[in-house]
């Protein structure tokens, strides 16, 4: 079994391994699946909402949705991008899906809801402020073209990954992408800022 | 813009213990998921329970309170857990409803229930009846049609039901009066309506005349039928 903050290694069942046994009522393999996600999913739901608190109730909440979803069958090699694609789902409709797992998220043990970032409190904080910033400047685009931004930037996604996370064409996921590029570059022209073009570049899948 | 989007914060680790507690929680919840009742759950159960008793009768279910059906004489035969509703209406003398039976010689009887058939209420053919006993002759006109006034707060409401004959195309029943045309519900080809309030043995004052159309699926008229005339001659 995976430790807290380790990553798979070659003897770990793979992500489609888990998922099967997980489509199949195996609760302790879907949480190998927790094991191995949740830190990402935590992070993309930071950067979608600005809050650490926050982040980590709906990576709660992620993991809660995909297991209701999971009859889905999964195309070989994307139970993390369909993941992502459930964390778009859950960050969107957030105040929907709040009410649907409130009582599951009221019986969290109370204790682990205190927080306990001590070291690095400060830089938490500085964290929201930032990401708050950028959040506002991500909202100037539609909503399709944050999700595609988020996912293929700030996720390192590639194109067919991000188009099984939103459910969409892989041309789409492009020319969101290229919409998206083109708004932040006019904006940027406007305010006079230079921004970090080299790291906006979708990964593609090999 | 002040700040780069495509550089945002570092990422960081939930703390361990945190961690720990979520993934216990969450194996938790999904362990006693299947044995949670849902109040979604709680509410498709009771939405069954209202569905099984309205539906009871269809289903044959209830034979000890529709079985009183079987002996009463307005209805000579009739299998009473057998007996099925077919249409209903508001009226001013409350809800009507339309009944059918078959009766234990082949037969039918076919009656019309005035007030509340909810909460497993037992009809009653007070609001009129009609039976065949053995089979029933093949029905040789395209609609058969009947009138019952009926007392409603010291006057009378004029219920219109009726059969559409199986051989006759028609698929849709229109009531079509001075000012209005209403398209009738169809069940098993019978149909009940309402005139509202009527002096006993006429027509409501307002509206004449008052027609039935029947029409085909390509929507050509097949048959009508004039409620006056049916009425007692009174056409205008």
């Amino acid at each position: 079994m995976l430790t807290a903050h380790g990553s798979a290694s070659e003897l770990d069942p793979s992500d489609d391994a888990l998922w099967l046994r997980a489509r199949g009522g195996d609760a302790e393999a879907f949480a190998g699946l927790f094991e191995r996600h949740s830190q990402a999913i935590y992070n993309f739901c930071f950067r979608r909402t600005a809050d650490w608190s926050l982040a980590e109730d709906l990576m709660s909440i992620v993991f809660l949705e995909a297991w209701r979803r999971r009859e889905k069958d999964l195309p070989p090699g994307m139970v993390r991008a369909w993941l992502f694609g459930i964390a778009t789902f859950v960050v969107r409709n957030r105040r929907r899906t709040e009410l649907r797992y409130r009582r599951a998220l009221a019986r969290l043990p109370r204790e682990s809801t205190t927080p306990d970032f001590a070291g690095d409190v400060e830089a938490r904080l500085a964290d929201e402020s930032r990401m708050a910033v950028l959040l506002e400047q991500l909202r100037t685009l539609p909503a399709r073209e944050q999700d595609v931004l988020a996912l293929c930037v700030w996720s390192e996604f590639s194109y067919e990954e991000a188009a099984v996370a939103l459910a969409i064409p892989v041309g789409t996921v492009r020319s969101r992408l290229s919409r998206a590029r083109s708004r932040l570059r006019e904006l940027t022209a406007t305010t006079g800022h230079e921004g970090g073009e080299q790291a906006s570049t979708a990964r593609r899948s090999p | 813009m002040t700040e780069d989007l495509h550089r945002p914060p570092p990422e960081r680790s939930l703390p361990v213990d945190h961690f720990r507690a979520r993934r216990e929680h969450l194996l938790h919840e999904l362990q006693t998921a299947g044995r949670r009742l849902r109040p979604r759950h709680v509410l498709l159960a009771a939405a069954a329970a209202i569905v099984a008793v309205v539906a009871a009768p269809a289903l044959g279910i209830g034979h000890g309170l529709f079985g009183r059906l079987d002996s009463d004489p307005r209805l000579p035969g009739v299998v009473g857990n057998r007996v099925q509703e077919l249409a209903s209406v508001q009226t001013p003398a409350g809800e009507a409803s339309l009944w059918i039976g078959p009766t234990q010689a082949s037969g039918r009887c076919v009656f019309i229930h005035i007030g509340e058939t909810a909460n497993g209420a037992v009809p009653t053919p007070n609001g009129g009846s009609q039976c065949d006993i053995g089979p029933s002759a093949p029905q040789t006109i395209p609609i058969a049609t009947d009138l019952t006034w009926y007392p409603a707060n010291g006057k009378f409401t004029l219920l219109v039901d009726g059969h559409v004959a199986a051989g006759s195309r028609i698929t849709r029943i229109v009531l079509e009066s001075a000012t209005d045309k209403s398209k009738l519900p169809l069940a098993k080809g019978y149909f009940l309506t309402d005139l509202a309030v009527a002096p006993q043995g006429q027509l409501p004052a307002a509206g004449r005349p008052y027609v039935l159309v029947g029409y085909d699926a390509q929507g050509q008229e097949v048959s009508r039928v004039d409620l006056g005339r049916l009425a007692g001659g009174d056409t205008s």
